[in-house]
Formats: structure tokens, C-alpha cells, sequence
């Protein structure tokens, strides 16, 4: 087509952009839903970004003498910033403190001692716990207590950087906000003590939260509450060094069993209201301003919208684990039974005589054959090699690049060539099962290659009059591409050892179209080959099963097949195989309730192709999921540790299964690359196949272009 | 099979496809963008000022009442 015919459009007129198609948009952006909320409950679960590396105190060559020696509550703000002062809690004034809460254990407890006594204090919350318990905040705000900053996720700020401090204070204050309506000017540095402690690592860290405008509050009196000391240790530690000195007391009011705080704290304010002490918030002692301010607007509705999510974001991880606990458990089922099933048929294989007498009567080869100039001539003399008595049907779908004229002049005289019109590869399969001659009918696709022996072994099991059916072992003949390796590996692990698991179970549902074998009496009496699916292979197989044959698998029968080269051909193939399965899954549904073989089919066999080959893999994006979250934001070495010893162990299967089918097990270095794309690439179209059986799209038969590459077995 | 002729499946689809996706997006871009953490400057605290230690040196000695 010519640039003028394309162009309709005046330039001059802007062109309306194309919307991005729904199927794409829809699964991103639950997914980036996923991800976020997956986020916030790691946040609100003190998971993600945690760091529990605590540093130990240096030289404080840069701390002023002053500020040491000085009181607890340090400001730095402003143009204090440069040279910060300090304030001393005024005399027989106590500020009681509580840090790391609230917990929904104990915060009301110390809430109702409290509030027995008219006293208030102030509570250092971590951003996390106050994400966590919404209404601990505010039961503590209405009954006039203070609220300080103790970061988000309570990490050690000496090795934080200041984009991270100033990301904890934020958040922090976001949840305040979405909690409470508040915002705080007080903070307290995780692991801090009094203010002696201030050194060359934590100082700057003290400033540069000066700078975002927080009053630092250390303490005077630390009672190690947390250790659990006993309660008189506790009373003890927090009484004032001098009677009639003022005092900042550190308490805590989550970690643990807080019983003793709680009981020493009954006792601290009795014995100190009893020596004419008063108690106070941080700002009533400095007689400031109130330092929980409250927040309008845009502020507050992003802290609700905070609040809200990561409460939904709580709720909904138990069902997203339940899920993936589901994919696990499929996964680990089918890892399971293939290592039962596998060595059983494995053995079974190895036995010459499992079925019986030889067969060595002639069969029909049928050769469905539409466009294939490039393979043809390789597929015939492929045949013409085979070490069984073979007769060769080709049938002519009505080719347009002269396939036909390529199989005439080749003249095989054991090769009957049948020309009709184009209808598709279940008529042409039809036409061909109508003119063979022998009982049993091998069929293969024109792209396929056989070894001389194919033919004879997949034709073996027939010499058991139950067997209907046999699959042979198709193999990726092009695995030297990277896409191709991967085929090879999904081939050989997930087709063939798929296939021996379901051989022992009776319920294979899927004779790949490139190397299979009937009997023709079963083919009859189940009425042929259908159109009525995209999957025509996996649709008679199903119905086979369902007529009461049994079908084996002749691992032996290997047939040389080439895989799509490139990510589109590979797309449109998997596309038609995924849609096509599906169909034939639902159009064999009734086999759940039949009774017999169907019934055995459709109660053992159905649903584990249902529930391997679909559930688990529209499951699968959410294990993805979960890594990313795990390697961005949570505990990254146990994350890869973990995904680590999942490849090695689908390593140690595909290793077995390689050694089984007797391959080089040279492939499987790309492994892993596999499964950070290929996996991806199979369940992306997995979900648009679902989607378009959903909403009722038509899919249609796609050529594959071929290259004729794979002309004579890799290996024999 | 599945082939709906009618197309009301797919419009279906659309119909409630699109607002879905678009509302999903919205709550993504939202609740990530509560992760960026903005605002992390602190309310005014007016403190009287009668510090413990006041620097020398310093800009201006605070006013002592």
C-alpha cells in the first residue's frame, strides 16, 4: 500500500489517539492495586523498610558541653538551628512518657490509670502502631494527652539517610492526620536516652529535625521498663535525682508484657502526687503552645485516605495469602505427583513387553498440510525412513504456495497426495481418516519431522485392544535460540512429564497434534475430528477418554517439531492453544456428572487440567507479586533466598525429567531467565485468552510462519 | 464455542471494564502517592523562652521576662 492511499486523514487534522485496549489496562492496574496495598500492610505491619540495626554511641567531639549537661527537651528549630538550646522540665513538674505504642493490650489500660488520676502525659507513637490502632489515637488525643513523633518504622536514624528521616516524619504525620486530625511538633529519636547521650552520629540527626521545625524531647529518667525490672526498680528509676527536681520519665506502653509499667506506674504517680508533684504534657511544662496542631484540607483527606487503605490493605492480605497459598499448594501438587507418577511410568517404559504381542501391521500416516513449502519435503523424507510399514495420506488443505505441487513432484510411490479445498485442519484430518486404509491412523503436522523408529513405537501400545489412543513425544528441534531453549525446557518438563503423570492416572487430555496415533474404530465412534474448537487435538482426545479408550503415552515416539522463533509467533500460537483448550475443557464439561469413563474423566481429569492449567497460572501474577514486594520492600535475602530454593527445586525436576527423556541437560542454564520471562510471557496469554472466552471474542486459526530449519533429527 | 454473536458479553465487558480499571488506577496512583511522603515539616510550637542553656555566641539571647 502506498503512503497516499494510507493517508486519509489531513495532517493538519490531529489524529484521535488510540485508547490502550482494556484487556491490558484492566489486569495492570488491579495489579498495580495490588502491589500498593500490599505495601501499605507492610508498612502498617512494621514489614517493609525495616531496619533493626541499632548504632552504638562515639565521640561527641561536636556536641556543645551545654547541650550535654543541659535539659531533655532540645530545640533546634529554626534560626536556633545553628546553635540549638535546651529547656529543663520546670521544678516539681513530671513528664510522663510512653513510647513505641499503642498497643491495643495496654495503651487503654495506662489510658484508665491515667485518666483515674486527672493526670496527662505525653506518648511517643510510631507511625506504624497508629496506622494500625486508628482509635487508640484518638481515645488517647480525647482524653488530653499529647502525641509525639517516633518515626514510622522505628529504625535506628544514625544510619538513615535524611531523605529517609524526612520520609518517616512525613508518613508519620500522615497517619496523625488520617487518624486523628492532628499534626505533632514533638519528636523523639528511636533508641534515645537523656540528652548525655547525644554524640557525633546522633547530633546531626537532632538538627537536621530541627531544621524540618520538631522540638527533640529526650528524657531525665529512663526507668528500662522494656527489661521488665521488677516493679520497685521501675518506681525507683523514675523519681527525680533531686526531691523537688523537675523530670522527664521514659515508659513504654507497647513491646510486651507491660503488667509492671503498668502497676509502677499507679505507684510513681501516688508517692509523687504525695510530694506536691504536678503533672504535665511536654508543652504544659514549657508553657507553650499546644504541640498536637490540627490539620484541614488537603493534608487531612490524604491522611484519611492513608488511614482507609492501609486498613483495607490489613483486611484483604489474609485472602491474597489464602490465594497464594492455593498456587502454592498446585504448584507443590503437581511437583508431587509428577515425582510419584513419573518413575512408575518410567519403569512401565522400560518394559518391552507392557502391551502385549509387536505390532507390525501397516498404518496410515496422515500429513494435514496447509502452506508448508518450506517443511514439507523434510517432513516426507522423514517418513520415508521409518522402519514400520507405513502408508502416507497428504492431505492438501487447499495451499496457495504449492505444498501440493511440491508433494507431487517428489513422487514417493508410498505417498497418496489428496487435494481439497481449504476447510481447515479437522476437515482435512476428516478426509484423511475417511481414505485410509489401515485400522490405526498416525497423524502429524506438516512441520514435523520423524525419527525411523517413530512410527513403530508410538504404534506399539495398540497391541492392547483397551488402548484407543497413544502421544507420542514432540521436541523442540530449534532450542539453540534462547526462546527455543525455553520451549525445549516447558516441552520436556511441563508436556512430557505432565504426560506421564496423567498417562498413570488415565486422563490425558491432550495428544499433541505434531506426533499421535488412533485406532480408527475410536476415531468413528466419537464422530471424527471436530471443528468445534481451535484445539481440535486436545478436543478428541477428551472425547476419546470419554468413550472409554484408554490413551498412553510412547515417550520413544519422538517427533521433531519447530517452535515459534520469535515472541509474536510464539504469542499467537499459545493463544490459539490456551483458547482452544479452554474450549474444549467446556465442551466436555458434562463429563463431571456422567457416569463410567466420561464421569472418571470429567471428576479426576478435568479438573486438574482445569486447576494446573488455569487456575494456577491466572493465580501465578500475584507470586509475582509478592517477590517484587519482597525484594523492593520488604526482607530482600529471604525473599530471593526463598524464590532461589523454588528454581532450584523446578531445576532438580527438569533435571529428572531431562534425564528421563534422555537430553542434555545443557538447556537448562537458562532456567531462571525462563522463569523471570517466559512465565510471564505464558500467563499474560493465559489471562487474554480467558478474556476474550469471557467476553465472547473470535479467535481464529493463525499460520505459523516456518523456516524448514528443523530437517532431520537434533539427536537420534 | 464461547463466540458470542450478539457482542453483548463484550459490552459488557467495556461497560463495566473501563470504570473498573480507571477507578483501580485512581486508588493506585493514590495510595502510592501517600507513600511519597511530602510533608514532613512540623506544626508552629510557640515555646516562652526560658531556655536551660542558651548558647554563647549565639544570634540573639532570647528575651528573659
Amino acid at each position: 500500500m502506498s503512503r497516499h492511499q494510507r493517508r486519509r486523514q489531513s495532517l493538519l487534522r490531529p489524529r484521535r489517539l488510540a485508547a490502550p485496549p482494556l484487556r491490558f489496562v484492566m489486569p495492570l492496574s488491579l495489579l498495580a492495586c495490588l502491589l500498593a496495598l500490599l505495601v501499605l500492610r507492610g508498612l502498617a505491619t512494621n514489614e517493609a523498610f525495616h531496619d533493626t540495626r541499632i548504632a552504638t554511641s562515639v565521640d561527641k567531639t561536636t556536641v556543645p558541653e551545654t547541650l550535654l549537661k543541659g535539659g531533655p527537651i532540645i530545640d533546634a528549630r529554626g534560626d536556633k538551628n545553628e546553635h540549638p538550646v535546651s529547656y529543663q522540665v520546670p521544678d516539681r513538674t513530671v513528664v510522663l512518657s510512653f513510647d513505641d505504642g499503642p498497643s491495643p493490650e495496654w495503651t487503654p489500660k495506662i489510658l484508665d490509670v491515667l485518666a483515674a488520676r486527672d493526670v496527662h502525659a505525653v506518648f511517643f507513637v510510631t507511625g506504624a502502631m497508629t496506622t494500625r490502632h486508628p482509635e487508640l489515637i484518638r481515645q488517647i488525643v480525647a482524653a488530653g494527652h499529647e502525641i509525639g513523633v517516633h518515626t514510622f518504622t522505628h529504625p535506628d536514624l544514625v544510619y538513615q539517610s535524611e531523605t529517609r528521616i524526612s520520609w518517616e516524619l512525613a508518613q508519620t504525620q500522615l497517619a496523625l492526620a488520617g487518624v486523628a486530625g492532628i499534626h505533632s511538633a514533638l519528636f523523639r529519636p528511636p533508641y534515645s536516652s537523656d540528652a548525655s547521650a547525644l554524640d557525633d552520629w546522633n547530633y546531626p540527626v537532632i538538627k537536621y529535625v530541627g531544621s524540618r521545625g520538631y522540638l527533640t524531647a529526650f528524657i531525665d529518667r529512663d526507668t528500662d521498663d522494656w527489661k521488665r525490672p521488677g516493679v520497685d526498680a521501675i518506681v525507683e528509676a523514675a523519681m527525680p535525682r533531686k526531691p523537688g527536681a523537675g523530670a522527664l520519665v521514659l515508659l513504654h506502653d507497647a513491646g510486651g508484657d507491660r503488667t509492671e509499667t503498668l502497676a509502677a506506674l499507679e505507684r510513681i504517680i501516688d508517692k509523687l502526687q504525695g510530694e506536691g508533684y504536678r503533672f504535665a504534657t511536654v508543652s504544659e511544662a514549657l508553657g507553650a503552645t499546644d504541640a498536637n496542631v490540627p490539620v484541614h484540607g488537603y493534608r487531612l483527606w490524604a491522611g484519611k485516605v492513608f488511614i482507609w487503605a492501609s486498613q483495607a490493605a490489613v483486611l484483604t492480605l489474609p485472602v491474597l495469602v489464602a490465594l497464594l497459598a492455593v498456587v502454592g499448594f498446585l504448584n507443590f501438587g503437581r511437583f508431587a505427583l509428577m515425582l510419584i507418577l513419573a518413575p512408575l511410568h518410567a519403569r512401565r517404559s522400560r518394559r518391552r513387553d507392557a502391551w502385549g504381542a509387536p505390532v507390525t501391521e501397516p498404518v496410515t500416516v496422515l500429513v494435514p498440510a496447509y502452506n508448508e513449502r518450506e517443511c514439507i519435503a523434510n517432513t516426507l523424507n522423514s517418513l520415508a525412513s521409518s522402519d514400520h510399514p507405513i502408508e502416507v495420506i497428504v492431505i492438501d488443505d487447499g495451499s496457495t504456495d504449492g505444498t501440493a505441487d511440491i508433494v507431487e513432484a517428489m513422487a514417493l510411490p508410498f505417498v497418496r497426495l489428496i487435494r481439497q479445498a481449504n476447510g481447515g485442519k479437522s476437515s482435512a484430518l476428516n478426509t484423511g481418516i475417511a481414505a485410509a486404509s489401515y485400522d490405526i491412523v498416525v497423524m502429524m503436522d506438516g512441520d514435523t519431522v520423524f525419527e525411523p523408529s517413530t512410527v513403530r513405537e508410538l504404534v506399539q501400545p495398540f497391541g492392547d485392544a483397551t488402548i484407543g489412543a497413544v502421544a507420542g513425544n514432540a521436541k523442540v528441534g530449534n532450542r539453540d535460540s534462547l526462546i527455543g531453549a525455553w520451549q525445549h525446557i516447558e516441552y520436556v518438563l511441563g508436556h512430557n512429564l505432565d504426560r506421564r503423570m496423567y498417562d498413570m492416572l488415565n486422563v490425558i487430555p491432550t495428544i499433541p497434534g505434531a506426533v499421535g496415533a488412533f485406532r480408527k474404530e475410536a476415531l468413528r465412534r466419537v464422530g471424527g475430528m471436530s471443528d468445534d474448537t481451535l484445539a481440535e487435538d486436545t478436543d478428541i482426545t477428551m472425547a476419546v477418554l470419554c468413550d472409554g479408550w484408554r490413551i498412553v503415552y510412547a515417550e520413544r515416539a519422538r517427533a521433531w517439531t519447530e517452535a515459534p522463533a520469535s515472541i509474536q509467533q510464539l504469542w499467537s500460537q499459545r493463544y490459539r492453544w490456551s483458547y482452544g483448550s479452554m474450549q474444549a475443557m467446556w465442551k466436555h464439561r458434562r463429563a463431571v456428572t456422567s457416569r463410567g469413563p466420561a464421569g472418571r474423566f470429567g471428576r479426576l481429569g478435568l479438573p486438574l487440567v482445569v486447576l494446573f492449567g488455569v487456575v494456577a497460572p491466572l493465580l501465578a501474577p500475584l507470586v509475582d507479586m509478592f517477590l517484587l514486594y519482597g525484594v523492593l520492600f520488604a526482607d530482600a535475602p529471604i525473599t530471593l533466598a526463598s524464590w532461589g530454593g523454588f528454581i532450584l527445586l523446578q531445576a532438580l525436576l527438569s533435571w529428572y525429567a531431562f534425564r528421563l527423556d534422555g537430553e542434555k541437560p545443557l538447556h537448562l542454564i537458562s532456567l531462571p531467565i525462563q522463569q523471570l520471562v517466559y512465565r510471564q510471557l505464558m500467563y499474560i496469554v493465559l489471562l487474554q485468552s480467558t478474556i476474550t472466552a469471557l467476553t465472547g471474542g473470535r479467535l481464529r486459526w493463525q499460520k505459523l510462519r516456518r523456516t524448514g530449519e528443523v530437517a532431520a533429527p537434533v539427536e537420534a | 464455542m464461547f463466540v458470542d454473536q450478539s457482542g453483548l458479553r463484550s459490552r459488557l465487558f467495556r461497560r463495566f471494564g473501563w470504570p473498573v480499571s480507571v477507578v483501580g488506577a485512581i486508588l493506585a496512583a493514590a495510595m502510592g502517592g501517600s507513600l511519597i511522603g511530602m510533608q514532613a515539616d512540623a506544626p508552629a510550637m510557640e515555646i516562652p523562652p526560658k531556655p536551660a542553656y542558651l548558647p554563647t555566641g549565639g544570634p540573639l539571647p532570647p528575651f528573659w521576662p
